[in-house]
């Protein structure tokens, strides 16, 4: 297979059914994202059988849609790239046996891809009409902040055994957190956005949170005593309205998150001596993330680099560019992928309570 | 016209291949909740068993169910993807439907459909000799179907489900029609204009919480 073809990529993995179609040097002719929002927006979270259902109802025309907007045909496709794991199991069958689907009609190879790894290097999209971002080159330091995942990469390079997990969250994920102080606030769902909002016309010195999973020399997030402790505080003093004691609490919660995430970040590329740090997930669509990253890296002298908030949130143009490296190689996982609810990528946090051994670095 | 036929709604998962409403070949497996890693080499098995290619199949028809949710999820994806990757019509037969199908028309009577629904309860669906709903789909209570079968009407019961539990009633059994299978889907599919969405026929059981109040004042 040569590089100047089209990859079609499917990703289903929670609650956007997407499609695109990518060539596999980052080229993005078309991308396609069907957001499930509205339909878990009432239950305050995704409910996992919505989900799978809604993605049924919308894989075909998102599928047809990517196409056509790439003005390509099935036949102009060299390559499919499907997401196969980590994710909730329902939602992805629905991407994967539509991607096998066609690909036992078409023979065209196919390849399940993490999600993970998606993120890690959707860096390297470069979407019509957006500004070029110089691509980083390997080794960078990768944080993905999203609902699902939070943690921290080595990324080497494209392939999955050239990605090493220097530490993750051990409880909730960062937009967890989001989704769940925005819940407890009366907010809705998703949580991100409106928080982010009102953040910006907060103090985030108006109330004393404290920082979560402090140690310097730990790689590793918690973020689930943070959210403890701003249900104490609305315990305390109230689930406030709309007034200014909001915001503030908003800009509180958001400073610690934002500032544990960069400070993290920063750490890690220093003790791996690596000079670039990129970001991804859906958390890196937040302003205040992407500016303290960006300032904290100008002080540091660390390149920091920040897709386009289309290649952040849940896509499938990454899942595409991630496939299609593996595609260009030959490789193919015909009638063999399995989903999971777990990323193969090596693990180094574990999630969950309990005393870790201490470990040397 | 040739017909692949897939039927996943329940623990059984089959494909076939049919031609003028005649089975060509059929693989079947029952392996449970392995139909997304199943379907492929079925498929292969299928095609290559009958001597065709993928370009001479006219149209796909696909189980609807009801039946298990991702099961039906994972046989209507598939069946869309192999759709649109050869580019011919998609159609659905209700698995119920395709059980009834399979009842040859000596056996008299209407063909009543059963399924196991889990939780104490059985998909449920009637159809008459010449394949006309009497009953659409449902899911009924174990011991509630009792009140639904016909006083004054010859009647089978079609399926494992209740075959060994329930003596009283007359029962219809074969390979095809124990639990849904693809051949009878594929024949159905032949003349079916039903569209491929699954038929639920329960809802999804997401319980909308009680959510505290937005403290943001519409602007």
């Amino acid at each position: 297979m040569d590089s100047n073809v089209a990859i079609l990529g499917i990703e289903t993995s929670c609650d956007e059914t997407a499609a695109a179609v990518v060539t596999p040097d980052g080229k993005v002719l078309s991308d396609v994202v069907h957001s499930q929002v509205e339909v878990h927006a009432r239950y305050g979270g995704v409910v996992p059988e919505l989900a799978s259902r809604d993605h049924l109802n919308n894989i075909q025309p998102v599928i047809e849609t990517a196409l056509s907007r790439a003005n390509a045909k099935l036949a102009d496709i060299a390559g499919i790239a499907v997401t196969s794991r980590p994710g909730l199991t329902g939602a992805l069958l629905v991407g994967v046996q539509a991607a096998q689907g066609l690909a036992w009609a078409t023979r065209l190879p196919i390849v399940g891809v993490d999600h993970l790894l998606g993120h890690l290097l959707a860096v390297f999209l470069e979407h019509p009409g957006s500004v070029a971002i110089d691509p980083p080159a390997f080794p960078y330091v990768g944080l993905l902040a999203s609902g699902g995942h939070t943690a921290l990469y080595r990324v080497s390079g494209t392939d999955p055994s050239e990605i090493e997990e220097l530490g993750a969250t051990r409880d909730d994920a960062a937009g967890e957190a989001y989704d769940k102080i925005a819940k407890l606030l009366g907010l809705g769902y998703p949580g991100g956005p409106v928080i982010d909002r009102l953040a910006r016309d907060g103090d985030a010195k108006a109330i004393e949170l404290t920082k979560p999973m402090p140690r310097r020399d730990s790689f590793e997030f918690s973020f689930s005593g943070l959210k403890t402790q701003v249900a104490r505080w609305v315990e305390t003093n109230g689930r406030p309205g709309d007034e200014q004691v909001l915001r503030d609490l908003c800009a509180a919660f958001q400073r610690r998150v934002v500032e544990t995430l960069v400070e993290k970040s920063i750490r890690a590329a220093r003790k791996h001596d690596i000079s670039t740090i990129v970001l991804g997930g859906g958390v890196a669509a937040n302003s205040e993330l992407r500016e303290r990253a960006t300032a904290e890296g100008a002080r540091k002298a660390i390149r920091v680099v920040i897709p386009p908030i289309a290649s952040c949130t849940d896509n499938a143009a990454m899942i595409a560019y991630a496939g299609a490296q593996r595609l260009l190689r030959g490789e193919t996982d015909w009638g063999r992928i399995e989903t999971s609810p777990r990323t193969a990528l090596p693990r180094r946090t574990r999630k969950g309570r309990g005393r870790r051994p201490e470990r040397a670095r | 016209m040739r017909v692949l036929g897939i039927e996943t709604s329940s623990p059984q998962g089959s494909v076939a291949l049919v031609e003028d409403g005649a089975r060509v070949s059929a693989r079947t497996h029952r392996q449970t909740g392995a139909h997304a890693e199943a379907l492929v080499g079925l498929l292969d098995q299928a095609l290559a068993d009958a001597g065709w290619t993928r370009a001479q199949i006219d149209r796909v028809a696909v189980g609807v169910g009801p039946g298990s949710f991702t099961g039906l999820r994972v046989g209507i994806a598939f069946a869309r993807g192999i759709a649109m990757g050869i580019d011919v019509p998609l159609c659905g037969v209700g698995s119920l439907e395709a059980m009834a199908r399979a009842v040859p028309p000596e056996v008299v009577g209407q063909r009543w459909s059963m399924v196991d629904a889990r939780r104490a309860e059985l998909f449920v669906g009637a159809y008459s000799v010449d394949g006309r709903e009497i009953l659409a789909p449902r899911a009924v209570r174990t011991g509630g179907v009792e009140s639904l079968l016909p006083k004054d009407e010859d009647f089978v019961v079609v399926g494992e489900a209740l075959a060994e539990a329930e003596t009283r009633w007359p029962t219809h059994r074969s390979p095809t029609s124990d639990l849904p299978h693809a051949l009878w889907t594929g024949i159905a599919g032949a003349s079916s204009n039903r569209s491929a969405d699954p038929a639920y026929v329960r809802e999804a059981d997401a319980i909308v919480p009680v959510l505290p109040p937005s403290p943001l004042m519409e602007r």
